[in-house]
């Protein structure tokens, strides 16, 4: 009877929940497979929404979700340590598995992939007013 | 012609032109006249909003790289494979002792739970009651169904509700035991932890109380 309550269901779910997760998801070792993706390799695609006119980037227009995004593509197109850039959509299919702060498996999508002038590449993702920096490890061969 | 009785009844009886919608307006009534008006209304906003959302389509612009022009702001990075997978041996390595027991257990209130839960229809506009109902509760008839419940609940909640495999998979081999859903495992595993589910009450909710 009392296994009906929520406060029971709660309980014990949450207990198991996050032993099943932290079971459940497991870190692999990465290897870099042999074709690098390029973003030129992106079809073309109708976009709906604002875009830039951006001079630094492989595109004819660097289309934008919001103001945040159009501040940060024209950030990125005057920045002195950027040598190219490239807002990054869903057509891209690019993305990044983490573990969210629920330990769930979730998909990072960045929203911008840039070229820094020292040949370093960096994505970022550009939330609001917070942004949210993944420093990248590779260098471009 | 005949008078319709309603404005669809009109509508579809009438001839497709606009000389044909005048003298069925003229007989309607007041009421069915805005009824129409109104349905003429919204069928030319839509066609409107249709005509609007094609110019928009029409006129969307095409994003695509210029590798031609553009060829050095290319940027190129290498894929990598996943650094973070499910795993498929999660059920071989779960231990129900490793749950960790709740720092407080519940308590269980004395009184007599519920066994039927009471709804009511009302009336959107007046408010009164249209029928009322009584559902039964139904307590589980035996620990498999309690089980079951919990097993999908805590499935759902881990995330691997949806992780399957109950068939034996081509790669396991002959010799290998087929793969079995993790649900089903975890209510294997939880069904065989049987001396553990006997401790978890005193453990987890059946606190003192004042029964």
């Amino acid at each position: 009877m009392r296994l009906a309550e929520n406060d029971a269901q709660q309980m014990v779910v949450g207990a198991f929940q996050q032993v099943i997760r932290d079971l459940s998801i497991e870190e692999r070792e990465v290897t870099i497979e042999e074709r690098a993706m390029r973003v030129s390799d992106t079809r073309p695609f109708p976009w709906s929404r604002e875009t830039v006119d951006a001079e630094r980037t492989v595109f004819n227009l660097t289309p934008v979700d919001n103001k945040f995004e159009r501040g940060f593509a024209q950030f990125l197109d005057r920045a002195t340590d950027v040598a190219a850039f490239a807002k990054l959509t869903l057509n891209s299919r690019f993305a990044l598995e983490y573990i969210s702060s629920t330990g769930a498996l979730r998909y990072y999508y960045p929203d911008f992939v840039a070229r820094l002038a020292d040949d370093t590449c960096s994505r970022d993702r550009d939330e609001g007013a917070r942004r949210h920096r993944v420093a990248l490890k590779d260098r471009r061969a | 012609m005949e008078c319709p009785d309603s404005v669809d009844t009109g509508l579809e009886r009438s001839p497709v032109n606009c000389d044909g919608w005048r003298v069925l307006a003229t007989r309607l009534s007041t009421a069915d006249r805005h009824k129409l008006r109104a349905t003429i209304r919204d069928s030319l906003e839509q066609v409107a909003d249709r005509a609007a959302w094609l110019a928009q389509s029409v006129a969307r612009p095409q994003v695509h790289p210029q590798p031609a022009g553009r060829v050095k702001y290319d940027i190129a990075f290498p894929q990598l494979t996943r650094a973070l997978a499910r795993s498929e041996t999660a059920l071989e390595r779960l231990d129900p002792s490793e749950v960790a027991d709740p720092g407080t257990p519940l308590e269980v209130p004395d009184v007599v739970p519920d066994e039927y839960i009471k709804y009511r229809g009302m009336h959107l506009i007046d408010k009164g009651v249209i029928e009322p109902y009584e559902f039964q509760v139904p307590y589980a008839e035996d620990p498999s169904g309690v089980i079951t419940y919990y097993t999908k609940s805590v499935a759902k909640a881990g995330g691997v509700e949806r992780v399957a495999g109950a068939s034996r998979r081509s790669s396991d081999g002959p010799g290998l035991p087929p793969r079995v859903s993790f649900s089903t495992a975890l209510s294997i595993s939880a069904t065989r932890s049987c001396a553990w589910l006997r401790t978890m009450p005193s453990r987890w909710w059946w606190a003192p109380s004042s029964r």
